[in-house]
């Protein structure tokens, strides 16, 4: 292992690195900043509305109703391509599946390398929209035509920023399937694999096979801009009086079905990778195994296969036929089931545990039930009827953040603290955590509690003065100053997290520092802390026993490590 | 191992012609005029599965492959035929109203599809 | 440090690294040109006017003949792989240029139907039938054009990993050779369903 240690070049180790750990960080790192930045955006978006159309603080400019379609577009575009996919599979990806799997590196580290500067390129790429004439993309992140088809020219690098992040998403995946299929520590089968690399296995798989259609649709949606071609541009369309010059014969719909084959499983995306880093969390702080384990695997299995024929889900209003809206309507029931097995399996993990309530633990603790709120208000959104009259509401848009915001991007949270001591070596700041979490949970809640009132009210979303020219609206718009409060006081409760991570990053590491200090059993703390240079693992791991062997009876410590051989006690 | 190279060698200079002849086929096929539309798109396409399937089964060596790979294979063929028969279904909507509802004021509604307004079958 | 499997089989799949990796990357084409089937399956099946825009004009001959090149490029592709497998790098070489013979044949074809297109006045912008051809047609040759780097790569500067990890170098002809099937594949189904049906 001496040829491990060897010398690297400033550029080799820290920016063209091929070792997943630092390709890991500096996902991790490019997605925290996007985060912040989409969640920037909107938090100027509920300044206006809050107080429509008057000038902001401090800047002074009034957001006009085109730059709010286009801060909301980005807001979403950002948050969940550059922000939450990319810290999920990207970062926790990378960094894990590896160390998890107990192999020395992924299977293919130069395509590692070449997919997080896709991912870099095509941020950028995206970004740069704000700076051209006309702004950013402005069609929303779903980017319906024939509007996206004739808006600026922010649409295009959208389109181009997106074939990249495709493209990354490619190569990341199938290194994560390989990774996993073939690099597995000996020992290590199937079901001795922890809860977060069967996760992380499936999203894989809906990366690798959702994407392409959208890829195939991008391409159409650019050839429609530039080279006018009528895929997605019906006959007779009319733009601003005028007639177009488009052959027309195109059908928009096309677009909508492509598009959310891919963006439905991509919420599963969103999620799954989050249930596994909630599900590792839950069984090492309650001290006790998974509950069905078995039962969570082939829910997850059966999840992943089900997301990729509910998609049409979004596309009640449009009118598509009554075949198809009841079969889209029984599949969307039928998600539910393994969706409520894996919530179940983690609500009855914590019966009778001796739970340790640590930061990473109240954050995996406070997303069950708001991950229970996303997906209960989603019951109603899965039936034509209902979701009529609901679809083009704040209801929907509390739906998904719900599902989202107080669910993925705690768990995100609760990964961050839980594995920070295996990344740098030291523990977060647990005051500070905490003091995070406690701000965090109650401003989550006031942004899009109120929200479900004022969709049930009927209240549009995308409008700009956040509906205030309706009579409908008057009895329930007062909330929009209180959610915009809440948002920005959760803009401050993220201080303690910044501070958090910069003070221990600053100090100095313990000389005596405990390589696995929650006293886990799976493989990634079985390497020191940070794992030793490009190769991990001080030798081989060999794997005797499932992945939460934890208060075995008669074992000398409440945990038995994966590593850790069977007459050893 | 030199045997058993020679007889895949001979495998791939059939399926080669193989292939020639069933472009031959698909060519000739396009010329036959057939009075239903779908016949002869069955009959391309039919011929184009097993032009296919020769290419994967002997050059692609998925006659003799791992249980993980044709697992992974299944899977990509079934979401592929979910979005090659997305839009057929969404063109025919299997749950067409009834055919006669009786209207309040005694008169039959007969067709909701006015296409066929015109009369006979075809 | 040596990621393992790299050449080697793994005893419990059965498989290296890189041909995992590839049928993983097919499977995701599979999903592109499914996609694009399904776009061209929807546009001709709502559109009235498609019968008027001229899909028999194609020029079914010179297709023809690139469907044959393309084929032959096939054959070559896995021989240059048998012949590695038997030790003859000299063939090896022969059937590898044979295959990047034929593959820029084909780019020569398609660029004698697209030009002749062009001065016809016939744009993707005319039709919805030009513009799906011109797409899939296009992306396809993309695909060609990427096995072309690729398969130049292992002719020219690639092939000096044969005299340090044969072993290695045959597997990546293979996978090589997987993605250039594929790439045939894919016009094997384009073929009939943009000229003749």
């Amino acid at each position: 292992m001496t040829d491990t240690h060897h010398k690297e070049s400033f550029w080799r180790k820290y920016i063209f690195s091929i070792d997943h750990k630092v390709i890991g960080i500096q996902y991790g790192i490019m997605s925290l900043l996007f985060l912040l930045l989409g969640f920037g955006l909107m938090l100027v978006m509920r300044w206006q509305l809050a107080y429509p159309d008057q000038p902001l603080p401090l800047l002074g400019w009034r957001l006009s109703p085109d730059m709010y379609n286009s801060f909301g577009a980005m807001h979403g575009t950002i948050m969940i391509f550059l922000g939450v996919v990319p810290v999920i599979t990207g970062a926790f990806g990378n960094y894990l599946v590896p160390l998890q799997v107990g192999a020395c590196d992924m299977a293919f580290p130069k395509l590692n390398m070449a997919s997080f500067w896709c991912y870099f390129v095509g941020g950028i790429v995206m970004l740069s929209g704000f700076l051209l004439p006309g702004g950013a993309a402005s069609s929303g992140w779903t980017s319906y035509p024939p509007l996206s088809v004739v808006a600026t020219t922010g649409q295009t690098v959208w389109l181009i920023g997106m074939v990249f992040l495709i493209t990354s998403s490619l190569l990341g995946s199938s290194n994560i399937i390989v990774t996993i299929v073939q690099l597995r520590a000996p020992g290590l089968t199937w079901m001795r694999l922890p809860f977060f690399i069967w996760a992380q296995f499936v999203t894989a798989f809906l990366l690798l096979l959702a994407f392409p259609p959208l890829e195939a649709a991008a391409i159409f949606q650019l050839m429609d801009r530039l080279a006018g071609t009528s895929f997605f541009m019906p006959s007779g369309l009319i733009v601003g009086g005028a007639a177009t010059d488009w052959a027309g014969g195109g059908s928009p719909l096309l677009w909508q079905h492509l598009f959310w084959f891919l963006a439905h499983p991509e919420v599963y995306v969103l999620i799954l990778p989050a249930l596994g880093t909630v599900g590792e969390i839950i069984a090492n702080n309650t001290r006790r195994p998974l509950w069905g384990y078995k039962s969570l695997v082939y829910s997850v299995i059966f999840l992943g296969f089900m997301s990729f024929i509910v998609w049409a889900h979004h596309m009640f209003l449009t009118g598509m036929g009554q075949t198809m809206s009841m079969f889209f309507s029984v599949t969307t029931m039928i998600i539910s089931v393994p969706s409520v097995v894996i919530l179940s399996c983690l609500f009855i993990s914590l019966w009778g545990g001796s739970i340790r309530f640590n930061t990473p633990m109240l954050f995996a603790l406070s997303f069950l039930p708001m991950f229970g709120l996303g997906g209960l208000t989603g019951l109603p959104l899965g039936l034509p009827l209902s979701d009529i009259a609901l679809h083009d509401t704040y209801y929907v848009i509390s739906h998904f953040h719900y599902v989202v915001a107080p669910g993925t991007i705690f768990a995100i949270f609760a990964g961050i603290y839980y594995w920070f001591p295996k990344v740098t070596g030291k523990k977060l700041n647990e005051v500070l955590g905490k003091t995070h979490f406690l701000f965090s949970f109650i401003f989550m809640n006031g942004i899009f509690f109120p929200m479900l009132i004022q969709g049930l009210a009927g209240v549009s979303r995308r409008l700009a003065d956040g509906g205030q020219s309706y009579a409908h609206a008057q009895h329930v718009i007062h909330y929009n100053e209180f959610m915009s409060m809440s948002a920005w006081l959760l803009g401050l409760a993220q201080l303690p997290f910044i501070l958090n991570i910069i003070l221990t990053l600053i100090k100095k590491k313990d000389k005596v520092a405990d390589p696995n200090p929650w006293n886990s059993t799976t493989l990634e703390w079985a390497c020191p802390s940070p794992p030793i240079g490009h190769g991990n693992f001080e030798k081989e791991p060999v794997v005797y026993r499932g992945p939460y062997e934890y208060s075995v009876p008669g074992h000398k410590t409440d945990f038995s490590p994966q590593s850790e051989k069977l007459g050893e006690k | 191992m030199s045997n058993d190279m020679n007889h895949h060698i001979k495998v791939y200079r059939n399926v080669f012609l193989g292939l020639l002849v069933l472009t031959g086929f698909t060519v000739g096929a396009s010329y036959i005029h057939f009075d239903a539309l779908w016949l002869g798109v069955a009959l391309g396409l039919a011929i184009a599965f097993a032009k296919g399937y020769l290419v994967a089964a002997n050059f692609m060596h998925l006659n003799n492959e791992k249980s993980f790979m044709y697992l992974t294979l299944a899977i990509s063929v079934v979401f592929f035929l979910v979005l090659f028969f997305m839009p057929t279904l969404w063109h025919n909507d299997l749950l067409k109203s009834p055919k006669h509802i009786p209207l309040q004021n005694g008169e039959v509604y007969n067709d909701i599809d006015h296409s066929d307004n015109h009369g006979g079958h075809h | 440090m040596e990621i393992p499997y790299n050449e080697e089989l793994r005893p419990d799949t059965g498989l290296y690294n890189a041909k995992l990796g590839i049928w993983l990357f097919l499977a995701s084409e599979v999903m592109l040109f499914g996609g694009l089937f399904s776009a061209y399956i929807m546009l001709r099946l709502s559109d009235p006017n498609w019968a008027s825009y001229g899909q028999d004009a194609l020029n079914v001959p010179l297709a023809t003949l690139n469907t044959t090149v393309l084929i032959t490029s096939s054959i070559t592709m896995v021989m240059s792989w048998v012949s590695l497998k038997l030790n003859d790098v000299k063939k090896y070489k022969l059937y590898m240029g044979l295959t990047l013979l034929c593959s820029f044949g084909f780019l020569i074809i398609k660029y004698i139907e697209y030009s002749s297109k062009f001065s016809h006045g016939l744009f993707p912008s005319t039709n919805n039938f030009l513009a799906v051809y011109f797409v899939l047609t296009g992306l396809h040759m993309l695909h060609v054009i990427g096995g072309i780097v690729v398969n130049g790569y292992f002719f020219g500067p690639g092939l000096k990993m044969w005299n340090t990890e044969p072993e290695r170098f045959t597997n990546r002809i293979e996978v090589a050779g997987l993605y250039w099937h594929f790439v045939d594949l894919v016009w094997i189904f384009l073929f009939p369903a943009l000229y003749l049906l």
